[in-house]
């Protein structure tokens, strides 16, 4: 099996195996592109560290003989599932700057299964949550105005009867 | 005003896209906590149409087809009316499983965005969608039935606009002479329109509206129960209160 070498964005070189690394459709393309031979020469990958780098790997290690996603099945009434299988729940289980940084990667590197499963993980992390407990969460500013707020303040107090 | 930094790293530096594809997870009822929770969430929710179109029922299982899902969903939205208006549109969210505590959650959602929209799907052809209203006055087993009354939903309405008419026929109805009368001759307290009272929603074709008499020294209670059917259930609504 041949092994190719990644570069990330902090200059670590990688050593991967090719149908490893072609779990990446970025990767793969580049690698069609040159003709497959990139044994002496690393892959630079600018936008990833080596931390995250080696988790992406580490997926695509673990994922390297799922069957290709079905095509496009992009429907317009398809109900979602959140389901996550239990490794991938597993390997989720990280501090939220990873987890974003991975979906970063995982989108950068076009690794479609890779980045649906860390944005079912941070759908997850909303549901059921208030609007307030969800900023919290994540730590998003409330960007609506202070006189909607007030009104929603005073509102629930009336609720809570 | 200072400028706001821009985090380093945390959900708001994903580009738009995939905020895009994570809101697109959501169910229903998160879709409305995440429309309150910054204007770009806001956004993507109102305008992206494969989400939009999850809002409306497409399957039998999911209520009346072509109907906005607030006003088909089980556990759905909660109307307090006072003084005859609604002053505030909650939602229950969906129980956590994990937790064990049932808090009876309610999450406002008057300013939520939603529900602006229109109250049929753009997405399909239906022109209107008769409520059906039966009004049942006093406690279940002594209680008076009368209606039937019909509120038409139409490709004008948006949500907001519909159920704020489904709330001045359900006070006109329970302000009508029969029920005057009838809560005299019980010996109930007369319903003033001050009085406070919740519309539930739910999908099961049958919406409730509960409106409870004030209590006086804990004493005489009676209450409104008002059966809402569509359409096409006209007829179980006659057998329940026949």
């Amino acid at each position: 099996m041949s092994t190719i070498k990644l570069l990330s964005s902090d200059n670590a070189e990688l050593a991967v195996d090719k149908e490893v690394a072609e779990r990446s459709i970025l990767i793969k393309n580049m690698l069609e592109d040159v003709g497959g031979d990139m044994s002496d020469q690393a892959i630079p990958i600018p936008n990833v560290n080596e931390a995250v780098l080696r988790k992406v790997i580490e997926w695509c290690e673990h994922h390297k003989s799922d069957p290709p996603p079905p095509a496009d099945e992009d429907s317009d009434s398809r109900k979602k599932s959140t389901d996550i299988e239990e490794w991938d729940q597993k390997f989720m289980q990280v501090d939220q700057e990873m987890l974003f940084e991975i979906i970063l990667a995982a989108n950068y590197l076009d690794i479609k299964p890779l980045l649906d499963v860390g944005c079912k993980t941070v759908a997850n992390m909303i549901k059921g949550k208030s609007p307030e407990e969800i900023r919290k969460t994540f730590n998003i500013q409330n960007d609506f105005t202070p006189e909607e707020e007030d009104q929603i303040r005073r509102e629930n107090e009336w609720a809570e009867e | 005003m200072s400028t706001s930094t821009l985090p380093k790293w945390g959900i708001m530096t994903l580009p738009v896209e995939l905020h895009d594809e994570i809101v697109s997870y959501l169910p229903l009822s998160d879709q409305i906590s995440a429309s309150m929770v910054c204007k770009l969430w806001c956004d993507i929710l109102i305008h992206n149409h494969i989400l939009k179109r999850t809002r409306y029922a497409t399957l039998a299982s999911d209520g009346v087809i072509g109907l906005h899902r607030f006003l088909n969903v089980s556990h759905g939205l909660i109307c307090s009316i006072r003084n005859g208006v609604i002053n505030g549109y909650f939602l229950r969210p969906v129980r956590d499983p994990e937790k064990v505590c049932r808090q009876r959650l309610l999450v406002l959602v008057k300013h939520c965005p939603l529900l602006g929209e229109p109250a049929l799907s753009p997405f399909d052809s239906v022109e209107s969608i008769t409520f059906t209203f039966y009004v049942l006055v006093g406690a279940d087993r002594h209680g008076r039935g009368m209606g039937p009354a019909e509120v038409i939903a139409t490709r004008n309405d948006t949500v907001r606009g519909f159920i704020d008419r489904l709330v001045s026929k359900t006070n006109e109805l329970v302000q009508c002479e029969y029920v005057k009368q009838w809560l005299k001759d019980m010996g109930f307290p007369a319903f003033e329109l001050s009085s406070r009272y919740k519309l539930i929603l739910s999908d099961n074709a049958r919406m409730k509206a509960e409106r409870s008499a004030i209590q006086r020294g804990g004493k005489v209670r009676a209450s409104i129960h008002i059966h809402v059917g569509y359409r096409r259930n006209i007829l179980e609504f006659a057998a329940n209160l026949g």
